[in-house]
């Protein structure tokens, strides 16, 4: 048992029996990596480790954005933007049959431009949108999957707290990954909108047409809804136009919702107490992983095991698209089980290497690894956006949810199926904008 | 004992709460001077001098704020379906051997913080560009850090009571019923009533009979 790889295949075995055990995920992965570095090292070399992990993680304004964007989602969620960029979506189509399924998918786009993630969207689409669709007579489980599967679009939309991850863990450009995600989210909106229509086509009474709002309404909506259109602008324009850096376009959207929520009446300090606790816990929850990550991830390039990996995939001569459909696979079941930061941080150190091995370029790879760990969020058995939306309406059990998910999900198969097939649709505007070169 | 964990309890509760609340008030603050820094580029004001350097030390002390309440809340992802599988008292005795792991993981970081500090005061460390001294950010990172030694501890004892006591719960659950899968933190909670908006349409109906 003295070689690197099986020491490797050690540590990752017994980090699984810490996570089954009810260690956090990332408590298992430092404790893990700090017994498999004391086995190379000297134990005084390996405990330092925990220091100079945790120094890089909280001591880099980088990684300092998730906490930044995670507090504009709060404040974003306080001010209301969430309900009128519904309103906005249900005015512009909610009176088509399926509309306000649509509205909803836009909806969820919209807030995931100002939030970032996957959770927090469906959790708050959910209260919004959920009621709206039962009052007009949408059937439950329709209903519901259309709002867990919107859901997944808050990780995907930038700005992503996911995608700063990946960037940060990875040394890619947070921007070019942002630029990467746009093409590949509007598809994804688009193949959802088409689900919606192919499902109540066949299907009618799962959800009827809405009445139209007379154009002056929808002006009227749209006027209202300048605050979302404002933030959204400032930080996707202000990020994509070299006019701020990302943290500074963080800053700029965390202060504008925080002004949003100051100025509509809803901040008390009570309110404000409630945003600072909850993105406090969120920022441990995710650091937490990240200095877990990184002991591990240590540990892990020690061995030397992505390397031998890299030489067992040469000599089996596997094609990269099956190494990739590989991936595919074992991601979807990883984001079905697993945490999504968890999921990615703990696999990076084995298959970053081998992505960049393969030629494959680690924008595209980024993106969608991303996909594939959303659509891992509404795939049995835990799907946790399933379970989000079980929580905000428990009169619908998880089988009505997962029926409804059904269309959403082949949506979400033949986007990922294009975007293996094509990489260029994600590489397009980072190359565009000069991130990448193609 | 259980006396004393619900004493402790709120003051440990008020003390995270507060840390927690300094700290990320403190990252209000730090966007607002960002935006402010970052505008007057374009609007011919004058830029904050070394906002760059100030900004890793305040990360660092904001960040630390959020370990305190984090763990008393049992806010990271824990994998729970081994001790639901194993009934109460078998879940209890997982999650005292999960709080047992994490308690030694935040003692060897908060002692090795503590090494890492006493190296940056000795060596005179300052930021590269206004050359501020950055020892001091980093003992009060570092006691921040401690604190959430204590923290953990109380969860330790709690885990323990919890096992003579399955029944009873004394630390805060903050886990939602995804098999102990808290994502994000976020917990969905205010279930919403369905009967209160309206009757599921009769096909839906007919689907729960």
């Amino acid at each position: 048992m003295s070689d690197p790889f099986s020491m490797a295949m050690l540590g990752l075995g017994g980090m699984f029996v810490l996570i089954a055990l009810h260690v956090p995920i990332g408590v298992a992965m430092g404790i893990a990596g700090f017994i498999g570095v004391a086995a190379f090292v000297p134990v005084n070399a390996a405990m330092s480790l925990f220091v100079i992990e945790s120094v890089s993680a909280i001591a880099n304004p980088g990684l300092g954005i998730v906490a930044v964007f995670l507090l504009m989602g709060s404040f974003a969620n306080v001010a209301g933007l969430s309900a009128d960029i519904f309103r906005l979506a249900y005015a512009v189509i909610g009176h088509w049959r399926g509309g306000l399924a649509m509205a909803t998918i836009g909806g969820c786009a919209g807030f995931g431009a100002v939030c970032g993630s996957s959770v927090a969207t469906t959790a708050t689409m959910g209260r919004i949108a959920l009621p709206e669709m039962v009052k007009r007579r949408y059937s439950p489980s329709f209903a519901s999957g259309s709002i867990a599967s919107g859901g997944t679009l808050g990780m995907l939309i930038p700005p992503s707290v996911l995608m700063v991850l990946y960037g940060v863990l990875t040394e890619q450009f947070v921007i070019a990954l942002f630029a990467a995600a746009l093409l590949p989210g509007l598809i994804a909106v688009v193949l959802y909108f088409v689900a919606i229509f192919i499902t109540v086509t066949l299907k009618p009474g799962l959800a009827p047409p809405g009445p139209k709002m007379a154009w002056s309404e929808r002006g009227r909506i749209f006027v209202q809804s300048w605050r979302v259109i404002l933030l959204a602008l400032a930080v996707s324009v202000g990020i994509y136009s070299g006019i701020f850096t990302v943290t500074e376009a963080a800053s700029v959207g965390a202060t504008l919702a925080f002004l949003f929520a100051l100025f509509s009446g809803n901040l008390s300090l009570k309110a404000f107490f409630k945003v600072l606790l909850e993105t406090a816990g969120n920022t441990c929850l995710i650091y937490t992983i990240l200095i877990g990550a990184n002991i591990f991830s240590y540990f892990i390039t020690l061995t030397q095991a992505p390397d031998e990996i890299i030489g067992w995939i040469r000599a089996a001569e596997l094609a990269p698209f099956v190494v990739i459909l590989i991936l595919i696979v074992v991601y979807l079941i990883l984001g079905s089980i697993f945490d999504t930061v968890a999921s990615m941080v703990i696999t990076l150190p084995f298959v970053f290497p081998l992505i960049i091995e393969m030629g494959y370029d680690p924008i595209w790879w980024g993106v969608m690894m991303i996909m594939v760990m959303e659509v891992g969020m509404i795939t049995p058995p835990i799907g946790i956006n399933v379970f989000v939306l079980h929580g905000v309406a428990r009169t619908l059990t998880l089988r009505q949810i997962y029926a409804g998910i059904t269309p959403f999900f082949i949506a979400d198969v033949t986007r990922l199926i294009i975007m293996a097939a094509f990489p260029l649709i994600a590489l397009a505007i980072p190359a565009w904008l000069g991130f990448v070169r193609l | 004992m259980t006396r004393i964990l619900l004493d402790s309890r709120g003051f440990l509760d008020r003390m995270t709460r507060w840390v927690a609340i300094v700290g990320f008030c403190a990252l209000v603050a730090v966007s607002v001077l960002t935006m402010v820094d970052g505008t007057s580029r374009y609007i011919g004001l004058p830029r904050i001098t070394g906002f760059t350097d100030m900004g890793q030390v305040f990360f660092a002390v904001i960040i630390a704020c959020c370990f305190p309440i984090g763990l008393l809340r049992n806010q990271n992802v824990t994998i729970t379906f081994v001790g639901k599988a194993l009934g109460r008292r078998g879940n209890a005795v997982l999650n005292f051997f999960g709080a047992l792991i994490t308690f030694a993981f935040f003692v060897f970081v908060a002692y090795q913080f503590f090494v890492y500090t006493i190296d940056v005061t000795e060596t005179g460390r300052t930021t590269r560009t206004i050359l501020m001294p950055v020892a001091p950010w980093w003992w009060v990172t570092s006691a921040i850090i401690l604190t959430t030694v204590p923290v953990q501890l109380w969860v330790l004892l709690a885990r323990l009571a919890e096992i003579r006591d399955p029944d009873r719960t004394f630390v805060f659950e903050h886990i939602d019923e995804g098999a102990g899968h808290a994502e994000e933190g976020v917990v969905a909670s205010d279930p919403i009533d369905f009967s209160a908006v309206a009757e599921p349409p009769p096909a839906d109906r007919e689907q729960r009979q």
